[in-house]
C-alpha cells in the first residue's frame, strides 16, 4: 500500500515538474500584494507563518510552504490545514538517505501536493573582486586569480541534475551581506535579474528570496520597489521560455562525480572557463555514455568495471585525469619522488594522476582546455572573461541553443564559436525580446558570430535557414 | 599583459566609528575587476566619490583599450603610420610615460610589442601551435619603441608601417593613479584601490593603522614578503605557470627583444610612488631579471622590488621602501642603493 502511494505521489510530482525553468518567489512579510498585481500566482512562505499563509491564499496565490526536515508530518498537517499547493523541503544538514526517506514520507502523507527538496547550497551569482570586506572593516583577499572570479551555480545545478537523473533541480541561496557599512538596502534590480537569468540559462528552478525592504516596498505600493519587481518579472518571463525540444548540453569533458565537496571546486573552475562538460555517476560510466567525450575527469573512487572503462577510453585516444582518485586500477604508476602529477601512456591516449587541482585556480581549467583538440571543442568564447555559456543540442534536429550569462551585468561584445555549420543565427535577450539576426562566418566546421551587447542574459538560436523559432518567442 | 598576483591585503582595524565607515565597490573594467574600499565619515559622499573614480577609469578604458575598435588607441593604431595623429591628453601622457620606461630598460619594456603578442595569443590559449620563426621574423621590424614619435603637445606618429601599441603593461596602473586623483578631489584620502590583484594603490592609511599592510606574491610559500604602503603602490608580475597536466602554455609575457615568451623562474613585485610606475616596472623587472633589474631599481627614487622563485630563491632591491621578509633563507641576496 505504501509503495502504491509512493508511486502515485511520484507520478504526480513528475507531472508537476516544470519544463524549463521556474522562479518561486519566497515571501516572509506578513502582508502581501494581490496576486494579480504581482503578476504570478505562486508564493513560497515559511511553514510557521500561519497568518501569512492565510493572507496569501486570500490575495489569490497558490501557496507552497518551506518546511525544515525536522518537522513531523502531523505538525505540517496542522499548520497547512489543506491550504497549500505544495511543500518545499529544507534538508538542512541531513544526509541523502534521510532526505530521500523524508521526501517519500511527505509524498505519502500529502498525496495531492507537490513535494520538492530545495538545495540551499546555492550562492549569490556575482562577479567577485579581490577584496573581501566585513562590516567591521577587515579586508582580506579572496582566492587570488588573474581572471575575474565568478560565483556561479552551474556546478551545483549540474550536480543536482545528475543525482536526480536529469530532473529539473530546485535550489536557493542567501544574498550576501552588504560590502559596506551602509545600511542594508538589499540587492539591486540587476542582482535579482542575474539570479533569475542564471537559473534559466542552466535549466533549473530557483526559490528566490525577496529582500525584506523590497517586500515592504511592494505591499506599501512604493513605485521604486515596483520598478525593481518589473525588472525581475521580465527576467522571469525570459527564463521560463527556452524552446521546445531542447536536449542535452554539449560536452567535451565528462566529470565522474564524487561527493559534493570534492566535486564542486574542480567543476566550478571548468564552468567559469567555459569548458563544455557534463557529469556522470560512477554507475553510469559505460563505454557508450562517454564515447563522444575527449577528456574524463575522475573525482570519485573507481570500481573494477569503471577502471576497465577508463582504460578503454584512454586506449582509444581519450585523456583521463584522476584527481586524488583511488581504485583497483589495472595499471600502475611509478611515482617514487611523490610528484603532484604523473602521466601514463595507454594506447593512443593517456591517464594523468593528479593530486590537488586547486593550487592555482586558473591553471587547472586552462590546462584541461589545452588538452582538448581545437577541432573538437564544442563552444569557445572570446572577450568573455565574465561570461558563462552553455550550448544545448535540440532533440531530433541539428539545431542548437546557446544560453549566455554575463556576470559583469554590463553590455559586453562577445565573440562566440560553435561547432557545426549554421546559416541562421538569431539572438534574443530580456531587454530586446526575440529575435535579432546575427551575421555569422563559417569555417572548418564551426560557426562564428559576435553578440554586440550581452548585458545579463542572452539566448542564441542556431539553425539552418528557414528553421522556425518557437511561436511563443516570436510573439514576445 | 600582467597576470601577477598579490596574495593578500589585510588590515585589522580598530573598531572606532571611522573604522566602521567604509564603502566597498567593484567594477569590471579593462578585463579585470577593480575594487575600491574607501573610508570616510559621510558614506554617501564616499560612495559617490568611488562612483566618480570608476567613471574616470571607464573613460580611460574607452581611450586606452585595444579591444574596443572605436577607442582612441585603436584609432591611433589604425592611422598613425607615417602620419601624425592628435590624441587625447591621457593617451599622450601614458605613451610618454611608457617611452620613459622603455629608455630606462633599454627596450625591455616596450608598448610596441603588440603585433608579436597578438601572434602568440592563440598559442598561449592552447588554440594554435607556437608561431614559426618565419612568422616572427616578419613582425620583428614592427616592434621598436624608437619608432613611436611624440610631437608635443598632443600628436603621435609611428615611423613603421606595422607598429601597434599595446598598453596592457601600464594602462591599469595609469587608471589607478587617475582614480586616486578623483578620490582626493572628492575629499576621500584613505582608500585601497585594487586592479584585479596585479596592481594595488594604497591611499593614506586605514583607521587605527599607520599604513596598509600587503602580503606579496610568494610562489615558494617560504619567504612571506610583505610591505607597508602609505600613498604608494605595488604591482606583481609572473609568467604563466607550468601546466599541472603536462601540456604547457608558452607563457603570456613576451620578451620584446627576441619576440618569444619569457622563460623565468621568478615572480616579481615592485613598490613605487605611483601605480603607473609599479605597473610598468613589474613587467620590466620580470623581463630584466634580478641582476640587471636590481641595478635599475637602485637608480630610481623611492622604488623597491623583490624577485621570488618557487624554490625560495630571492633577490631584493630597494632605493627606499622596505619590503619585509618573514623567513630569510641562505640563498637570499639583497642590494641597496648607496645613500
Amino acid at each position: 500500500m505504501l509503495l502504491c502511494k509512493t508511486i502515485l505521489a511520484m507520478a504526480l510530482f513528475l507531472a508537476a515538474t516544470p519544463s524549463w525553468s521556474k522562479v518561486f518567489i519566497r515571501w516572509t512579510e506578513p502582508s502581501v500584494p494581490p496576486a494579480t498585481s504581482l503578476g504570478g500566482d505562486e508564493l513560497v512562505v515559511p511553514l510557521q507563518a500561519k497568518g501569512l499563509i492565510a493572507n496569501a491564499r486570500e490575495a489569490g496565490y497558490k501557496v507552497y510552504v518551506e518546511v525544515p526536515i525536522s518537522k513531523s508530518t502531523s505538525s505540517i498537517r496542522a499548520a497547512v490545514a489543506g491550504n497549500v499547493e505544495g511543500i518545499f523541503l529544507d534538508p538542512g544538514e541531513a544526509k541523502q538517505t534521510q532526505i530521500t526517506h523524508a521526501l517519500a514520507e511527505l509524498r505519502v502523507a500529502f498525496p495531492g501536493l507537490t513535494v520538492r527538496v530545495v538545495d540551499f547550497r546555492g550562492q549569490q551569482p556575482e562577479l567577485k573582486g579581490q577584496l573581501v570586506t566585513t562590516r567591521n572593516g577587515i579586508l582580506q583577499v579572496s582566492s587570488a586569480t588573474a581572471q575575474p572570479w565568478i560565483s556561479s551555480n552551474l556546478a551545483l545545478i549540474r550536480f543536482d541534475q545528475v543525482l536526480d537523473r536529469g530532473r529539473v533541480p530546485l535550489y536557493s541561496f542567501k544574498w550576501n551581506p552588504p560590502e559596506s557599512s551602509q545600511p542594508d538596502q538589499g540587492p539591486e534590480a540587476a542582482d535579482y535579474r542575474l539570479a533569475v537569468a542564471e537559473a534559466g540559462a542552466f535549466h533549473a528552478d530557483l526559490m528566490l528570496s525577496l529582500h525584506q525592504e523590497l517586500q515592504k516596498g511592494l505591499w506599501q505600493k512604493n513605485p521604486a520597489a515596483w520598478a525593481t519587481f518589473a525588472e525581475i518579472k521580465r527576467a522571469m518571463t525570459f527564463s521560463a521560455h527556452a524552446a521546445d525540444g531542447v536536449g542535452k548540453q554539449d560536452a567535451n569533458v565528462g566529470i565522474v562525480i564524487g561527493d559534493y565537496e570534492s566535486t564542486y571546486e574542480p567543476v566550478n573552475l571548468l564552468a567559469r572557463h567555459n569548458i563544455p562538460f557534463r557529469m556522470l555517476r560512477t554507475p553510469d560510466l559505460k563505454t557508450a555514455a562517454i564515447e563522444n567525450l575527449d577528456i574524463l575527469v575522475f573525482l570519485s573512487s573507481a570500481n573494477k568495471e569503471a577502471a576497465l572503462v577508463i582504460e578503454n577510453f584512454a586506449s582509444n585516444g581519450g585523456v583521463v585525469i584522476l584527481i586524488d582518485s583511488h581504485g583497483p586500477y589495472p595499471w600502475r604508476f611509478d611515482n617514487p619522488s611523490g610528484q603532484q602529477q604523473v602521466a601514463h601512456k595507454i594506447g593512443r591516449g593517456q591517464i594523468i594522476q593528479l593530486g590537488d587541482p586547486s593550487g592555482d585556480p586558473d591553471s587547472f581549467a586552462q590546462d584541461v582546455r589545452r588538452l582538448i583538440d581545437n577541432s573538437k571543442i564544442s563552444i569557445s568564447l572570446w572577450n568573455a572573461l565574465t561570461t558563462v555559456a552553455v550550448s544545448y543540442r535540440k532533440t531530433d534536429s541539428s539545431e542548437k541553443l546557446v544560453e549566455l550569462i554575463n556576470y559583469a551585468q554590463e553590455p559586453l561584445s562577445v565573440q562566440v564559436q560553435v561547432k557545426g555549420l549554421f546559416s541562421s543565427i538569431r539572438f534574443e535577450s530580456p531587454e530586446n525580446g526575440c529575435c535579432t539576426s546575427v551575421a555569422g562566418v563559417q569555417h572548418e566546421g564551426y560557426t562564428e558570430f559576435v553578440i554586440p551587447a550581452l548585458t545579463v542574459a542572452g539566448r542564441v538560436h542556431l539553425s539552418q535557414r528557414n528553421a522556425s523559432v518557437p511561436q511563443t518567442m516570436k510573439d514576445r | 599583459m600582467l597576470a601577477g598576483l598579490i596574495c593578500l591585503v589585510l588590515t585589522s582595524t580598530s573598531f572606532s566609528s571611522l573604522a566602521n565607515s567604509f564603502v566597498h565597490k567593484k567594477k569590471y573594467l579593462m578585463g579585470t575587476v577593480f575594487d575600491i574600499v574607501a573610508y570616510g565619515e559621510s558614506l554617501p559622499k564616499v560612495s559617490d566619490a568611488i562612483d566618480r573614480a570608476f567613471e574616470e577609469m571607464a573613460r580611460l578604458d574607452d581611450v586606452m583599450s585595444d579591444y574596443k575598435a572605436d577607442s582612441a588607441l585603436s584609432r591611433l593604431n589604425r592611422s598613425a603610420h607615417f602620419q601624425a595623429q592628435t590624441v587625447p591628453p591621457d593617451l599622450y601622457r601614458v605613451i610618454e610615460e611608457s617611452l620613459k620606461y622603455s629608455r630606462l630598460s633599454a627596450g625591455k619594456f616596450d608598448i610596441s610589442v603588440g603585433p608579436v603578442v597578438n601572434l602568440w595569443k592563440a598559442a598561449v590559449r592552447g588554440q594554435a601551435a607556437a608561431p614559426s620563426a618565419a612568422e616572427l621574423n616578419k613582425l620583428r621590424h614592427c616592434v621598436g619603441y624608437q619608432n613611436i614619435k611624440l610631437l608635443p603637445p598632443d600628436k603621435v606618429e609611428f615611423a613603421s608601417p606595422c607598429l601597434q601599441i599595446d598598453l596592457g603593461a601600464i594602462g591599469k596602473g595609469y587608471a589607478l593613479d587617475r582614480a586616486v586623483q578623483v578620490l582626493r578631489s572628492q575629499g576621500v584620502f584613505n582608500a585601497l584601490l585594487d586592479a584585479g590583484g596585479s596592481s594595488i594603490y594604497a591611499m593614506g592609511k586605514p583607521p587605527g593603522q599607520s599604513a596598509w599592510t600587503l602580503k606579496l606574491s610568494d610562489p615558494s610559500k617560504k619567504l612571506r614578503p610583505k610591505v607597508m604602503l602609505l600613498d604608494s603602490s605595488v604591482s606583481t608580475s609572473e609568467q604563466t605557470p607550468h601546466s599541472g597536466l603536462g601540456k604547457n602554455s608558452p607563457g603570456h609575457i613576451i620578451d620584446p627583444e627576441g619576440g618569444v615568451p619569457l622563460q623565468t623562474a621568478f615572480d616579481v613585485s615592485v613598490v613605487a610612488k605611483t601605480a603607473t610606475a609599479s605597473d610598468a616596472l613589474s613587467t620590466t623587472m620580470l623581463l630584466m631579471g634580478p641582476e640587471r633589474g636590481a641595478q635599475l631599481i637602485n637608480q630610481m627614487p623611492e622604488t623597491a622590488a623583490i624577485w621570488v622563485s618557487s624554490n625560495g630563491e630571492s633577490k631584493l632591491a630597494s632605493s627606499g621602501p622596505q619590503i619585509l621578509i618573514a623567513n630569510r633563507v641562505p640563498s637570499l641576496t639583497e642590494t641597496k642603493s648607496k645613500p
